[in-house]
């Protein structure tokens, strides 16, 4: 009996270890893509406006003169961030970009879907959710960040019963999440979301729970 | 608890890992992988943006950068 109770305790934290170790890596853990980045609308106009902004961006960045007014914070921003570790870098740039208007998303009456915004038009107007998101993934690209360590993550928000997008970074194989509210949250930290799809500039991974979870709204 | 017992609890273990890595990349209803994007309008009402510009929680050095900031976007 004593031997099958310490089995028993043995397999529960074995699977327990498993399902942490799952829950903090979920993003990055080797699941194949879905597709490519070229699939998703939005985020292909997003992605050829963004290289079209990329020389304003780069003067800017060399120069503060050459920065319009609403990028000049952004420019001291990546210019004092180079010294800083990984985390301090993902704690600041949340930060500076959750000072920024929130404009609500128009919705295209044809197509039905909202509009992403690139880095700099975010800057410049304000946006939501995912312009939060997309501003700082190209943010922290800017700061070296490969895009293998970066997913805009579209989830289901079970508390909040509403559509969210946010920031998903892998930091030493830990998946963190620069949220809306200045957390920034990794594994079982994480709020209650269903996982919709993540993508980044190569490609998009579909995650199923978030499509089970509406099934059963 | 016999050993059969907890054999029987290993195998649905790994059993319900197995098929929860395996939802991931393949659809719920059909089995089959997933090759359409799905259609989702992210317009996040309830996230809303309230967020106190109070940076009193964070470390010298990341209040001073982004006071620099700050004052750099505000000078004329």
């Amino acid at each position: 009996m004593r031997r099958a109770i310490f089995f028993a305790l043995i397999f529960i934290a074995i699977s327990q270890s498993i399902g942490a170790q799952a829950e903090q890596n979920y993003l990055f853990d080797g699941q194949l893509p879905s597709g490519t980045a070229a699939e998703h609308p939005l985020w292909t106009v997003v992605l050829q406006r963004h290289a079209d902004q990329q020389a304003q961006l780069s003067a800017c960045l060399d120069q503060l003169a050459a920065c319009p007014r609403y990028l000049r914070g952004w420019q001291r921003i990546v210019k004092r961030a180079h010294g800083l570790n990984d985390h301090a870098k993902l704690v600041l740039i949340n930060r500076f970009f959750n000072k920024r208007r929130y404009v609500d998303d128009v919705i295209d009456p044809v197509t039905q879907l909202g509009t992403w915004l690139t880095l700099s038009d975010f800057l410049e107007h304000g946006g939501d959710c995912e312009d939060f998101a997309i501003a700082k993934y190209f943010t922290l690209r800017e700061l070296g960040f490969g895009p293998e360590r970066l997913r805009i993550l579209s989830a289901w928000d079970k508390k909040a019963r509403d559509y969210h997008a946010i920031l998903a970074v892998n930091i030493d194989g830990r998946a963190h999440f620069l949220e809306n509210d200045n957390t920034v949250l990794h594994g079982r930290q994480l709020r209650p979301y269903a996982f919709l799809y993540a993508v980044n500039e190569d490609h998009w991974w579909y995650h199923s729970d978030g499509h089970r979870d509406q099934a059963n709204l | 608890m016999t050993r059969n017992t907890l054999l029987s609890l290993t195998a649905a273990g790994l059993l319900l890992t197995g098929a929860t890595a395996m939802a991931d990349t393949t659809s719920p209803q059909t089995g089959t992988r997933i090759k359409q994007l799905p259609k989702i309008i992210v317009n996040d009402t309830a996230n809303k943006q309230t967020v106190q510009d109070d940076d009193a929680d964070l470390s010298p050095e990341l209040q001073a950068i982004l006071a620099e900031a700050e004052a750099t976007e505000n000078a004329e």
